[in-house]
């Protein structure tokens, strides 16, 4: 969760104006980003913790051997 | 022509309808419900009158209606003198918390380009664009901003049925019955925002897209129900001379900055007594179907528009359509359901 994720998330009535201007600069420099070509749509699955539950690939019990 | 603007706290019961009592004939018109008609007569039936909608229809309709009621309040801010920086900050504010259960999912395509943060952004960027706008709301004689109004006037002609109605009651010699037999038709809609331009006096709508914004996105108004419609309001409704419409194009991106096309669109008197008498026509034809009780397919029309949302619902035999609508489409309660009556 980034910043504007917790803010976003938060009753928007407990937000303090330094939070609203925190919110509003988020946008403006997220649109700078685009402007440059950055990516800034967030990915859908968290990949670094998928990989991490990977086991390391275990040796195969029979030897292939190749045709050609 | 009389009209009036309606204040948006303005006395309209959700129940008054926009069809005559007892009957499926409509005689309160907007652009949406005239436009469907046009497209299709059984389209029309199937949204207007009996309530079906697509299940992600609510977030096309949240998404438009909470993007104009954050520029609403821009505009409103700025014609009282409150800075640019300040309004923005209100805006997102209140935005923040009337989204607060807005939350689609990311999962269907409406969900991942109108999703709330992406509202957010659209708004902030929009507001960032137009910041120095040469375009200046027009003031109204009550001192009053011209921003989000809700019009309705009435025309010079009701329905035939009801002109048969009060000729009987005539007859009848019946003055409560003539009374009631003489409703004429109404057209009702929403305007963005009136302004000043170039020394002109415009009215200024706002459309978010997924397109891209070229010069045939625009060509599309021009001719348009809409359009025309809405710069005949401004005209009757006003009393001034309406020039025509700006129409600010908003591009909703995810991967590039969102994209603001501003294009104009003009309406001679011609124009618009031609479509007057289009609208006759049209009108009358309502009134078959409705007497008919049976709205005609317009099986011209089904690959319009990136394709009818019904199409699918159409291109089954009569006797199953009723199951397949049932699973792929919300029908609305009746108090729910598209009412030109009720202003925004």
């Amino acid at each position: 969760m980034n910043d504007l994720d917790e803010l976003m998330s938060r009753d928007p009535m407990d937000l303090s104006a330094q939070d609203i201007d925190s919110i509003v600069l988020y946008h403006r420099r997220q649109r700078a980003r685009r402007a440059a070509g950055e990516k800034t749509t967030k990915p859908k699955v968290d990949i670094s913790g998928i990989m991490g539950t990977l086991k390391s690939a275990v040796a195969p019990a029979v030897k292939i051997t190749r045709r050609i | 022509m009389d009209g009036e603007f309606l204040k948006p706290d303005h006395d309209v019961s959700a129940s008054l309808s926009h069809l005559l009592p007892g009957t499926k004939l409509q005689f309160a018109w907007d652009s949406t419900s005239l436009g469907l008609l046009k497209t299709c007569p059984r389209l029309y039936e199937l949204t207007i009158l009996e309530g079906y909608t697509p299940r992600d229809e609510s977030v096309h309709l949240r998404f438009g209606g909470e993007f104009h009621t954050a520029l609403e309040q821009y505009d409103h801010s700025r014609a009282n003198g409150v800075r640019h920086e300040d309004a923005i900050h209100d805006v997102v504010r209140e935005l923040l918390i009337r989204t607060v259960d807005f939350d689609p999912s990311p999962d269907t395509k409406a969900g991942k380009y109108k999703s709330r943060e992406n509202l957010i952004q659209l708004v902030i960027d929009y507001l960032d664009h137009f910041g120095e706008d040469p375009a200046v709301t027009f003031i109204k004689e009550d001192g009053t901003p011209a921003v989000e109004l809700s019009f309705r006037f009435e025309l010079d002609w009701g329905p035939g049925i009801e002109v048969q109605g009060k000729q009987y009651m005539k007859e009848l010699d019946d003055p409560q019955g003539i009374r009631e037999f003489s409703q004429p038709y109404l057209l009702c809609g929403h305007l963005d925002r009136v302004v000043h331009f170039n020394d002109q006096l415009m009215v200024l709508d706002r459309k978010t897209t997924q397109t891209t914004l070229t010069e045939y996105f625009f060509r599309q108004f021009e001719p348009n129900n809409q359009m025309t419609l809405y710069i005949l309001a401004g005209r009757v409704v006003l009393g001034t001379m309406i020039k025509g419409i700006i129409i600010d194009g908003c591009q909703i991106l995810l991967e590039s900055p969102n994209r603001f096309v501003r294009g104009m669109t003009y309406r001679t008197e011609d124009q618009i007594e031609e479509w007057l008498g289009d609208l006759k026509v049209l009108l009358a034809q309502a009134e078959s179907y409705a007497q008919a009780n049976h709205w005609p397919m317009n099986d011209t029309a089904c690959d319009k528009f990136g394709g009818c949302q019904f199409r699918g619902i159409c291109s089954k035999s009569p006797q199953v359509r009723e199951r397949f609508l049932r699973a792929d489409f919300e029908k609305l309660e009746e108090g729910k359901r598209w009412n030109p009556l009720i202003p925004r």
